[in-house]
């Protein structure tokens, strides 16, 4: 750390007397001591010459004076500061993707450009920061011992998470922060994050950002690619599911490009998609009419001209019945909304909705099917024309007792329960109920009455008092200022999984292996309970809230009864998790359809063979993987690889842990399009394209130019800028700040020093002897 | 001390001499007969108006604890008693709210990121209910005043691309859910009626020029007898119908 000493002496003065008055006061003795002196050395015992009397009267006084001087309690004091208080380190992050990495035909990559341009600030910014602390990232974001590290760091990544990964280095800032942060880059993040939250954040926490824009003569390249097609896995015959085709294209200036989706050889929707200059993410949403069983190939055609790029895939459509859904609302919550419309892009379910009698709404969602239902059925019949029912925030005085035990007695001969309760007083009034004997989980005891929140109360009470015709603008906007906490929610927390649990409903829910990150709902509210029945079967967990005996609390428990399913949901229903993703993932969609199947006991073991895992393009020699579900059968699945020149390749595929589910890999040896065909034992087939390309198709190598202007109004919103202009004028400031901060103060006495000691003894015994030699003794 | 309102001069005077001739003072809520059902935030778009009115888009902030206030007495909507900020220009404060009511009497501007973020917003599955304010230049009547209603009857489509925005008919759900109406109740302004923003077939936004909030707020007073009333039950409509759409 820069830091600078200073010593200076002080003179403490005595008890209660101020400097200037106590060493006043001590020149004044010290006078009065040599005058003494000089006066008793007048007349001695034996005669002295003068010169002698003088040397006396010199040693007598030096030694008065070096004590008066201590007794004057000098002290030396060095003080050490920090050079600047508000030095912090200056962290460099080196993009380290292959954007950055690969040279061009003159084999200059970006980064050795960044890196020369850094070089010729970077002694400034030693100079100016306490320390230089090194990242480097493509992906991910990892911590480096230097710029050299940075640079030969081994991993090239195929994606820049530029964005993300500076909002991290600015989250991750140790305590007192970072004095700046300078990324290497040429601007350019393959994902579909955008800036303006990186600004926000470095600007709201301090942290100016600068750029080193690297640059080379890598010739600009456009790319139009699809980069999916995500179609159910199967749809019903006669029914009309929705494809959803996601656009990935780099272009350097603004245009449309045609896009276009058919149905063996019928186009079924055309339109232009809008691209502006750089990359581009678009979804693209057709609704797409089935026809009779069997397998339905769709392909993509993006473009025109030379530059077309085309895709398929193929959509099994059965003859399958319908799980018809019963969702019953005993009070209204927006959760009801988001499970509809994912049930609603699923042919395979029909929602019809019933309300608490109490609530008088209308009835908006309707079954296809003509139901006569205003009420919760009082009898197992009434029940009989639904596969699955919810009983969704529901209070127990809200169902009868024949309607409870018409519940019961539906899931014993097979239905399937799907409960759903966010709050614990909900959750109470359930206990001791018939309808708790068939729920996995033990409530707790009965809710306390309510007590009036007063804080709340208070609040509306102050609301009121601000607002309406008797106030002006001024008290509303004052309103506003003294509440800044208005804004925000409790966080989300994700869904935890119970160790060690291997069961294909998990898999189901959350995908393989306890499901990737992203697929792992949250949820903002829970219930609690007493406890999980021995039949239970846990399917999540709280991530951190346990019970009194030091279990974590359950969140979602399944079990049978009967020969119907019962689960319990003791969250939310979710609709935070789906509003807190992009609109072009669809975890929550598909774990509500997962959810219902599973309650409808639509096994994928038992449905048609599809593709539950498909890459739809990969590059030579990258292994893709895939996996079948709903194959039947003693043996796996014929799986063939056909290549672009027509030449097959059988691929072996391995059992999952789910029923009729199988994995297989498979390296492509050329590129061009690939026919991926399965067949499974009943001769039930399905198949799928792979375009294979020569090269990582990535944006990484689009050939774009460095994002120059957008990288300096980013560094300029936050207080920073582009270092290729050259070294910060507020960089020279942080040098020349004053000193301020006392880092450490020591201060010393002089009498404690044995020099000092050793020369009033010289005075005085030099004296003695003298006095001696001239027999004064 | 501040000073009392006529209304509170009389409130403090019924129930003075109520407790004087020993009877309960008169109770203004209605009791909640209904069950609740989980705590549902209440968020307000923080947006800028036209030449940059950072101020506009929080009128009246009583009307919307007014309508709360109206919700959770007559349904068993649990809404927060207090409402939220959700800025526009920040989509992760605006995805905390299932619903967002953006209000303001000036025509919003808009820039692309916060077109950006509406539109995804709105992809995700949020609702919007954009009303106007109706700007009178002071006086509340004028028929020159659906700046925030037309501007947003161009911002809308555009910032869904593929949706369409039209007025809905009498016989739409969002006036029949729970309380029936023959036609959209009108405060003030120019009675353009309820408009619905449709997209992929379903109804994900609602702009109003008739200014139903400042009905929330002091409707009876401002626009004559049982205009509180309508427009309460009006937002109520219009918030469960957004919560129950069938599509």
């Amino acid at each position: 750390m820069n830091s600078e000493r200073i010593v200076e002496w002080q003179f403490g003065g005595g008890p209660g007397l101020s400097p200037w008055l106590c060493w006043s006061l001590l020149l004044l003795g010290a006078i009065a001591v040599i005058v003494l002196t000089a006066y008793f050395y007048r007349h001695t015992l034996s005669a002295v010459t003068w010169r002698q009397r003088m040397i006396f009267v010199a040693l007598r006084s030096g030694f008065f004076l070096l004590l008066f001087l201590c007794l004057a309690g000098p002290s030396r004091v060095e003080r050490t500061y920090d050079a600047d208080p508000n030095a912090k380190p200056l962290v460099i992050v080196v993009d380290h993707s292959q954007s950055m990495t690969v040279p061009d035909q003159r084999g200059t990559s970006r980064l050795s450009s960044a890196v020369h341009a850094w070089k010729k600030v970077e002694a400034d910014a030693i100079h100016s920061f306490p320390s230089l602390r090194y990242f480097t990232f493509s992906s991910s974001l990892a911590p480096v011992a230097d710029l050299e590290s940075a640079v030969n760091h081994a991993d090239s990544g195929a994606e820049t998470h530029l964005y993300d990964s500076l909002e991290q280095v600015v989250k991750d800032a140790p305590p007192g922060g970072y004095g700046g942060i300078v990324c290497l880059t040429d601007g350019l993040d393959t994902t579909n994050t955008t800036p303006e939250n990186l600004g926000a954040l470095a600007l709201q926490n301090h942290r100016p950002l600068y750029f080193v824009v690297g640059q080379n003569q890598q010739a600009p390249r456009e790319t139009l690619l699809v980069r999916e097609m995500g179609v159910p896995g199967q749809v019903l015959r006669k029914s009309q599911f929705t494809a959803t085709v996601v656009v990935e294209a780099h272009t350097i200036h603004e245009r449309d490009v045609p896009i276009s989706l058919w149905m063996e050889d019928h186009s079924v929707a055309q339109a232009n998609l809008h691209l502006h200059a750089g990359a581009n993410l678009i979804p693209w949403q057709v609704p797409v009419n089935s026809e009779e069983p069997g397998l339905l190939h769709l392909a993509c055609r993006l473009g025109d001209g030379a530059e077309q790029e085309s895709t398929s895939t193929a959509v099994r459509v059965v003859a399958q019945n319908q799980a018809h859904v019963l969702f019953y609302q005993g009070t209204l919550d927006w959760g009801f909304r988001f499970i509809n419309v994912a049930l609603r892009s699923d042919p395979s379910f029909d929602l019809t909705s019933l309300y608490n009698p109490n609530l008088s709404l209308t009835q908006l969602v309707t079954s296809s099917k003509e139901t006569a239902l205003t009420e919760m059925p009082d009898k197992v019949d009434g029940f009989k024309p639904f596969q699955i029912v919810v009983l969704a925030n529901a209070f127990a005085d809200q169902l009868s007792a024949d309607q409870q035990a018409a519940l019961v007695a539906y899931v014993q001969g097979g239905g399937g329960l799907l409960f759903i309760v966010s709050d614990t007083d909900m959750a109470r009034s359930f206990s001791g109920t018939p309808l708790e004997s068939m729920l996995p989980v033990v409530f707790e005891a009965p809710p306390q009455p309510e007590n009036p929140d007063d804080k709340l109360t208070q609040f509306q009470e102050m609301m009121h008092d601000v607002g309406g015709s008797g106030t002006g603008r001024t008290q509303e906007g004052a309103f506003i200022g003294d509440n800044p906490g208005q804004t925000g929610q409790e966080p989300l927390k994700n869904f935890a999984f119970p160790p060690k649990l291997q069961h294909s409903k998990v898999a189901d829910l959350f995908g393989a292996a306890g499901g990737a990150p992203q697929s792992i709902p949250k949820f903002a509210m829970y219930a609690k309970v007493h406890g999980v029945k021995s039949g239970g079967e846990v399917l999540a967990i709280h991530p951190g809230d346990k019970t009194d005996d030091n279990k974590s609390r359950a969140l979602l428990v399944s079990q049978r009864f009967g020969k119907g399913e019962v689960t319990v949901l003791l969250t939310d229903a979710l609709w935070r998790w789906r509003l807190s993703l992009p609109s072009t993932v669809h975890d929550p969609e598909v774990f509500w359809q997962q959810l219902f199947r599973l309650l409808s006991r639509q096994e994928s073991g038992t449905g048609s063979l599809r593709f539950g895992v498909q890459p739809f393009f990969a590059s030579l020699g990258q292994v893709s993987l895939f996996r079948l579900d709903g194959a039947v059968g003693s043996t796996a699945p014929v799986i063939t690889a056909v290549s672009p020149k027509g030449q097959s390749q059988v691929l072996v595929a391995q059992s999952d842990t789910q029923a009729g589910s199988y994995s297989f890999k498979f390296t492509p040896t050329e590129p061009g399009k690939w026919h991926i065909q399965a067949e499974d034992g009943r001769g039930s087939q399905m198949e799928t394209l792979l375009r294979v390309f020569n090269v990582d198709h990535a944006a990484e190598l689009s050939g774009l130019p460095p994002d120059t202007d957008g990288l300096r109004k980013l560094a300029e919103s936050t207080g920073g800028s582009l270092l290729n202009d050259g070294t910060p004028d507020n960089w020279s400031i942080s040098k020349s700040s004053n000193i301020t901060a006392l880092v450490s103060k020591h201060s010393e006495p002089l009498w404690n020093n044995w020099a000092i000691l050793l020369i009033g003894l010289g005075f005085y015994t030099t004296e003695l002897v003298w006095r001696r030699r001239a027999k004064l003794l | 001390m501040s000073q009392l309102t006529r209304e509170q001069f009389l409130k403090l005077l019924a129930a003075g001499g109520a407790s004087f001739l020993g009877l309960n003072p008169p109770v203004t809520a209605a009791p909640d007969i209904l069950h609740k059902g989980p705590l549902m935030p209440w968020g307000r778009l923080k947006f800028v108006a036209e030449n940059g009115d950072l101020d506009d888009w929080h009128v009246h902030p009583q009307g919307d604890l007014n309508l709360i206030d109206t919700i959770r007495d007559e349904t068993s909507v649990n809404i927060e008693k207090k409402w939220k900020v959700a800025d526009v220009a920040d989509l992760a404060s605006m995805t905390q709210y299932p619903f967002l009511f953006m209000h303001a009497e000036l025509a919003p501007a808009l820039d692309d990121a916060a077109r950006k973020n509406l539109r995804e917003y709105l992809l995700r599955g949020g609702f919007l209910f954009a009303e106007d304010c109706v700007h009178g230049y002071g006086h509340h009547g004028s028929h020159d005043n659906d700046f925030f209603f037309l501007s947003m009857m161009d911002e809308l489509p555009a910032i869904l691309p593929g949706s369409k925005i039209e007025r809905l008919p009498s016989d739409h759900p969002v006036f029949h859910c729970f309380y029936h109406f023959d036609k959209m109740p009108h405060m003030q302004g120019i009675p353009h009626g309820l408009h619905g923003l449709t997209y992929n077939g379903r109804v994900v936004a609602l702009l109003s020029p008739s200014d139903l909030h400042c009905g929330w707020t002091n409707g009876d007073y401002w626009f004559g007898e049982g205009k509180t009333k309508a427009a309460t039950q009006m937002g109520t409509n219009i918030y469960l119908y957004a919560m129950t759409q069938s599509v």
